[in-house]
């Protein structure tokens, strides 16, 4: 479903990611791990198509499209989605108006109204949101935690099918991080998507039960492994790989 | 409370009771207001210029609040002077302002006076965005001539911003609606009026 080859990225002309690769299948559930600084959210950006993040070699094919040809509104089209470390704030942007436009860009159809409001009440339910998010300033005065269910509530509106998460588990109390882990959960099982999970924590990669592992270091995948790799990780630290 | 819709070009209004007052896409020439003790007054004022100049003059007495929201599109020249003059003690006033300048140029100047009294504040948060081949200056002259007041001027002139775009077209929107959203939201986020904000929206919607 994706695949990223020999990938090298520059941002201001410093090299941020070196040759970095992976493989994901519909479906999966990969992690990455890393140090502070090694170019995790680098990947994030890029694989989304933010301008600033310009790619010098290497190449991304999604779905069998050449993603480095789209421009982001065409990626996330194409079913990529991305939730950042710290959601952005988007005042006075109400989030039923923007996802009644991104629906309707995306289809080509007016959206009914009915059916919309609908889901929406039955999604803020499903994440335990109050409802009143729905009319409210995108992640407007919204602490970090409350940002994190507002981009679930988008993710469950938008159904892309690729869903990439960057330290979702910031911001995120005990009970929080429950739901969260759930609703990914269930939302990988119906649209059996792939899940792409950048974190400090191993045990948020047990929780999500996932597949393969990888460690980042400058730019550069220097490990992949199973969960066993995150439970060494959890012990060890970053030691063995100064 | 009191609630006015002010829809003449010159105007003079004494306050004495706590008040709302409208003013929607009316050209404003001039407007006096003089604000007693005790009261609080909001002033929401969304207008779409293409030539004016306004100027408002505030005298505040004791202890009243004033909160002037203000947003604009500006289509052409722009030129707005604010004076507040402060005639007693305990008193506040703010202005928000949101401008967005879409052609020609927005001259704002801001004249506050804090004399002799005490325990007087002035706020300003102007923000203007510049769009299109639009301009903005902002003037503040700020005369503080003792220590018991506060006065806070904060001024930004940018354009619509590139993390906002992103993020918006990350969700699949394309650049125009994501322009389009991003403006509108700005005009509006200085008011709370549920009713002037589907006005505004409306407003801006046909004019596309
Ligand atoms: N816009 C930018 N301009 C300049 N340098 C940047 C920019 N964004 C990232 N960098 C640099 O790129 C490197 C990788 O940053 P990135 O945010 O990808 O790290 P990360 O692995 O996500 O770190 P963390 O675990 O702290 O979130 C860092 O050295 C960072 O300073
Ligand atoms: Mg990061």
């Amino acid at each position: 479903m994706l695949k990223i080859e020999n990938l090298s990225v520059k941002i201001n002309d410093n090299t941020i990611l070196n040759d970095f690769n992976i493989d994901i299948k519909q479906g999966e559930i990969h992690g990455i791990m890393g140090q502070n600084g090694t170019g995790k959210s680098t990947i994030c950006n890029t694989i989304i198509g933010k301008p600033a993040y310009e790619v010098v070699s290497g190449s991304i094919v999604f779905d069998s499209k050449d993603l480095l040809k789209l421009d982001i509104t065409e990626r996330a089209r194409a079913g990529i989605y991305l939730i950042n470390q710290m959601p952005l704030e988007v005042p006075g942007v109400t989030n039923a108006e923007m996802l009644r436009i991104a629906i309707s860009e995306r289809t080509g159809e007016v959206v009914n109204l009915f059916e919309f409001n609908k889901r929406l009440e039955e999604v803020c339910d499903m994440l335990k949101i109050p409802r009143d998010f729905i009319h409210r300033g995108i992640n407007e005065g919204m602490s970090g935690g409350e940002r994190k269910k507002n981009e679930l509530l988008h993710l469950w509106m938008l159904e892309p099918k690729f869903i990439i998460l960057d330290e979702l588990d910031s911001g995120l109390d005990l009970d929080s991080i429950k739901i969260v882990v759930e609703s990914i959960k269930d939302y990988q099982k119906k649209y059996n998507a792939s899940v792409l999970v950048i974190t400090h924590d191993p045990k948020l990669l047990k929780l999500l039960n996932v597949k393969f592992v990888h460690i980042l270091k400058q730019g550069k995948v220097i490990e992949t492994g199973d969960l066993s790799l995150a439970s060494k990780l959890e012990k060890e630290g970053y030691k063995g790989y100064e | 409370m009191n609630k006015l819709i002010i829809n003449n070009k010159d105007n003079v209004l004494d306050i004495n009771e706590d008040s709302l007052i409208t003013i929607f896409n009316t050209d404003i020439k001039s407007l006096d207001l003089n604000i007693f003790d005790n009261v609080k007054v909001f002033i929401n004022d969304f207008r779409i210029i293409n030539k004016s100049s306004t100027n408002i003059n505030i005298n505040i007495k004791d202890n009243s609040n004033l909160i002037y929201n203000h947003s604009f599109i500006n289509e052409n020249k722009y030129n707005l002077n604010v004076n507040t003059n402060y005639k007693g003690n305990n008193s506040e006033i703010t202005f928000n302002i949101h401008g967005i300048n879409e052609k020609g140029i927005s001259n704002i100047n801001f004249d506050g006076i804090l004399n002799n009294n005490i325990n007087n504040t002035l706020l300003e948060n102007i923000k203007l965005i510049n769009i299109k081949e639009g301009t903005g200056v902002v003037i503040p002259n700020i005369l503080v001539s003792n220590n018991e007041v506060v006065a806070n001027h904060k001024a930004t002139i940018g354009f619509i911003s590139k993390e906002e775009l992103n993020y918006l077209m990350s969700k699949g929107i394309s650049k125009k609606e994501a322009e389009y959203l991003i403006l509108t939201g700005f005009l509006i986020n200085v008011f709370e009026d549920k009713k002037l904000i589907t006005n505004i929206k409306e407003l801006i919607n046909w004019r596309g």
